[in-house]
């Protein structure tokens, strides 16, 4: 039996996870990655809530969905990007908001790839606000993927 | 048996269900969204006197709610939609308006359910008066993924 067959026999890969430590902090200009600090669902413990990297214990094609909640506005003209990284960081997908002029919302990112025994997923945001912003905590931020 | 009949997932029970028509909802006040229209149900679980999924198998799902403002908020007003399990949050989204227009928000999880369980999706906005969402866009959805 392979490791690949053994990790699925019955058993699903999926995660949910969000933070339950304070919101975090987001310094400007940086490519931040978050970090979800909770496993709500965390099949085969392919997330791990330390590193927030999520690593694929079996090949196929995953679809991983991110909706995190600025908690601050920022100043008009400023973005917010959300982004989901595949395959250790060769894909992505990439949401953008430019607030105009005072705004924000929850920022949605949905990414779909094929995944190897090994590659990572992670979740980016950047805001280039003037000073740091933070992204909201418990299930009003949030990160999952499943293998289809 | 093959594989994977066995042990993969087909996605159901799984459902898609829609508001038939807009719904007006007094400003600043969470309410219950009247999803009344099933596009699919594989399970025929849907309530649509009470406006709520009622879990008919074990399972993760992956859960998403879709809310659209179908009149017009203005600069300064919140919209926000919440999907609800046996009536505990467990999705929320929202929008700050930075000019009048009609939003659209998604909420999705993924969450742990059993038989009797249910899901519905609430609404809100500070509109100052009431706002209607939209009938047709506004829809509450699920499928198990294992």
């Amino acid at each position: 039996m392979t490791n690949q067959t053994e990790y699925h026999l019955g058993r699903p890969t999926a995660f949910y996870v969000y933070r339950t430590s304070s919101n975090q902090d987001i310094s400007p200009s940086t490519w931040t990655t978050l970090q979800f600090d909770y496993a709500k669902i965390n099949y085969n413990n392919c997330y791990d809530t330390s590193t927030y990297l999520f690593t694929a214990k079996i090949s196929g094609i995953y679809l991983f969905i991110s909706e995190v909640w600025p908690l601050e506005k920022i100043t008009a003209s400023r973005v917010w990007n959300n982004l989901i990284w595949g395959q250790s960081g060769s894909v992505n997908s990439f949401s953008y908001f430019m607030d105009h002029p005072d705004a924000t919302f929850t920022i949605r990112a949905t990414l779909m790839c094929r995944m190897e025994i090994g590659q990572t997923a992670y979740n980016q945001v950047y805001h280039n606000n003037d000073v740091a912003r933070q992204i909201r905590n418990s299930y009003l931020s949030r990160f999952m993927g499943y293998l289809i | 048996m093959t594989l994977q009949s066995r042990y993969l997932p087909n996605n159901t029970p799984c459902f898609i269900a829609n508001m038939s028509n807009n719904q007006s909802i007094s400003t600043a006040t969470w309410t219950v969204l009247h999803i009344d229209n099933v596009v699919y149900d594989s399970h025929n679980g849907f309530d649509t006197d009470n406006y709520k999924y009622i879990v008919q198998e074990e399972g993760i799902y992956l859960i998403t709610g879709v809310g659209w403002m179908g009149e017009y908020l203005a600069m300064g007003d919140a919209m926000y939609i919440v999907v609800n399990v046996n009536a505990s949050n467990v999705a929320q989204s929202y929008w700050y308006i930075y000019s009048a227009g009609y939003p659209s928000l998604n909420a999705s999880c993924f969450y742990s359910l059993v038989p009797d369980d249910y899901i519905l999706m609430k609404g809100y906005h500070n509109y100052g008066s009431d706002r209607a969402f939209g009938g047709t866009y506004t829809q509450l959805m699920a499928f198990r993924i294992a």
